[in-house]
């Protein structure tokens, strides 16, 4: 009989001894975020009815770069279903999937609960309904207004703010005796309130019904670069924020109290970050529709395996969350091929089990 | 002691802690009914009284979490002329049951105390990390830095609590309840390392505690709270007494000489 030696992780071996490091991104880990971006553009592109072969995908991605010239052997019908119909629509992927992970991290850390998430807290639902009170009162006023494309993330944003603080308000109508899983409800109940009267105005609109429902079930398949456009300054925005005050969450894990000691501002931080995490969710609903679970799956993958600071999380879960989101795309438009599943159906597959795992793991924090 | 009189001589250097008729209502409840205090710079005063006396409030409202006009002066600077970093760069606090975030490391969480001194965008120094991995050693934690929070024993975390305090670099310490979470060795092994680092930092502190024994052996002057108002302000000698303590906890106690201050024992009350 061996006595297997135990390997003591409190020993530093001789010689080995590094001075530790706080939290932090690892440089292995914003390359590895970088390449799964690239990946799944490459996949996105490269993945569909007509295949084309990565490797002159990938060169024909390089001559959109400025002073770069290369032949890929490509046809010119071929050149224009990368530039004109796949690069968008993977590049609209990456966005939306970005923005809504980032968004579910930011949620998770202001509101100190594992399981917030765009959809959860109704956030998504106010902008749905907001969308389509727009979309139904257009058509209604003889299509003026539902040809501006501006509107619709604006009234998502109004629609998602209102949401989440319908979310806030009634989640802490129990006093002291709130719990994440109280936010959680309350989330729920306000989406489907907020559902219930989308679903009371598309009945009142018949006329627009196909239109909203086109919209709703996930607009991936007809991006074009209009709605990059659309995304990208609403993106940009609420990337910067979110991920400047990424130290600030890590503070605000410590509560509210000692975040005020510490010399922060809880509160502000706060509605600055909710704000911030809205814009992003009305700016993604604005132009793909409702596509769930991404705020959720992304973010606690990135926990598990990268670490569970803020300033880990929040800038994988932008790189990982756009990646996860191109590449769900690709499923969605060759599992079924000829025909497409809405890229929400997808994520909701994958999204439920894995929040039943989140919820095992999360038992701790909510009782 | 002169720090107990109201009035100071002019030149003598601003008590760390100064409150006049400090009241707090919280909800229309008062809390606090008009407490006066000074706390001179170096002293332990420890704060104690029956549950819902208000210590810990008393303890919030120093801290600057509570609004206080000018009742709270810190070294003689009303709290509320402090910009939030400022105040965080004079009081530390270490709160009763601090949340521990899951999956945080001993170095990341002790860093939170740099927090006062890193640009509010920005990320930690150097300087940072050399307060922090002093301190780490200082309370022999250097072996900790990267264990979870959750995974330590309550004396452990204790420590890493009075950690992250200590990196914050304030010379004022408020400790709400430090060993209501421990058990008898561990209470004293906290209390021994503040009291030494007291005298090796220059630290005041102002603590609440429910064991009164214990509160009386490390406190230089004790303050009895009850019902938001100052009941007894003394040395331990001259608050623990049968009288004080029968009167104001309605507890069944008798109070005993122990070498370093008096000693409270709980006695069942004898049956009629």
């Amino acid at each position: 009989m061996h006595d297997v030696p135990k390997r003591d992780r409190s020993v530093v071996p001789a010689g080995a001894y590094i001075t530790p490091r706080p939290a932090g991104l690892r440089k292995r880990w914003l390359a590895a975020g970088v390449l799964a971006v690239l990946v799944a553009l490459v996949a996105g592109v490269s993945l569909g009815p007509i295949s084309l072969p990565p490797g002159s995908v990938a060169i024909e991605l390089l001559n959109l770069l400025p002073g770069v010239r290369l032949d890929s052997g490509l046809t010119e019908r071929e050149i224009a279903i990368v530039t004109e119909l796949r690069l968008p629509r993977a590049v609209l992927g990456l966005l939306v999937g970005g923005l809504l992970a980032l968004a579910g991290g930011a949620y998770q850390g202001v509101f100190r609960n594992p399981l917030a998430d765009p959809y959860l807290l109704g956030v998504a639902a106010g902008a749905g309904l907001a969308v389509t009170v727009v979309l139904t009162l257009g058509v209604g006023a003889g299509g003026a207004l539902s040809g501006l494309p501006a509107t619709i993330p604006l009234a998502a944003f109004v629609g998602s703010l209102g949401a989440v603080a319908m979310t806030y308000l009634l989640g802490s109508a129990g006093g002291r005796s709130r719990s994440p899983a109280t936010l959680i409800l309350a989330g729920v109940a306000v989406s489907a309130f907020l559902s219930a009267g989308q679903t009371y105005l598309l009945q009142r609109n018949a006329d627009s019904i196909q239109q909203v429902y086109s919209w709703l079930l996930g607009r991936l398949a007809t991006a074009g670069w209009q709605d990059v456009r659309l995304v990208l300054p609403y993106f940009l925005l609420t990337s910067l924020v979110i991920l400047l005050h990424r130290r600030e969450l890590d503070v605000l894990s410590v509560g509210d109290d000692e975040a005020a000691s510490l010399g922060l501002h809880p509160q502000r931080s706060r509605y600055l970050l909710i704000a911030a995490a809205s814009l992003g969710t009305a700016a993604a609903v604005s132009a793909s529709g409702l596509i769930g679970f991404v705020g959720i799956i992304v973010p606690h993958t990135v926990r598990m395996l990268a670490g569970a600071s803020y300033r880990v999380i929040l800038p994988l879960s932008l790189l990982f969350g756009g990646a996860f989101l191109a590449l769900t795309d690709v499923v969605a438009r060759i599992a079924a091929a000829p025909q497409e599943i809405p890229i929400g159906v997808v994520t909701a597959l994958l999204g439920g089990p894995f929040f039943v795992v989140v919820l095992r793991s999360a038992r701790r924090v909510l009782t | 002691m002169s720090a107990s009189s109201p009035v100071s001589p002019p030149d003598a250097p601003a008590p760390a802690v100064d409150l006049r008729d400090l009241r707090i209502s919280l909800d229309g409840t008062p809390i606090l009914a008009g407490i006066d205090l000074t706390v001179a710079t170096g002293e332990w005063v420890t704060v104690i009284g029956p549950n819902g006396a208000g210590k810990s409030t008393l303890l919030r409202a120093v801290g600057g979490l509570l609004p206080t006009t000018d009742a709270v002066r810190l070294f003689g600077t009303p709290i509320g002329e402090l910009r939030r970093r400022e105040r965080a760069r004079v009081v530390a606090t270490v709160a009763q049951s601090p949340v521990v975030p899951p999956g945080m490391a001993v170095l990341d969480y002790v860093l939170l105390g740099r927090t006062p001194y890193i640009p509010p965008l920005g990320r930690e120094s150097a300087a940072d990390l050399a307060v922090v991995h002093e301190v780490l050693d200082r309370l022999d934690l250097a072996g900790f830095h990267a264990r979870e929070l959750a995974t330590l024993s309550g004396g452990e975390r204790q420590r890493v609590f009075l950690a992250r305090a200590l990196a914050q670099g304030a010379t004022l310490l408020l400790l709400d309840e430090p060993t209501s979470a421990l058990d008898i060795g561990h209470q004293q092994e906290v209390l021994e390392l503040v009291d030494q680092l007291r005298r090796t930092h220059g630290l005041t502190v102002l603590a609440t505690m429910h064991d009164l024994s214990i509160a009386g052996e490390y406190a230089d002057r004790m303050v009895l709270l009850a019902a938001g108002r100052v009941a007894a302000v003394g040395t331990p000698r001259e608050v623990l007494t049968d009288r004080l303590l029968a009167e104001h906890y309605r507890a069944s106690i008798r109070v005993v000489d122990g070498e370093h201050g008096p000693l409270v024992v709980p006695v069942r009350p004898r049956r009629q």
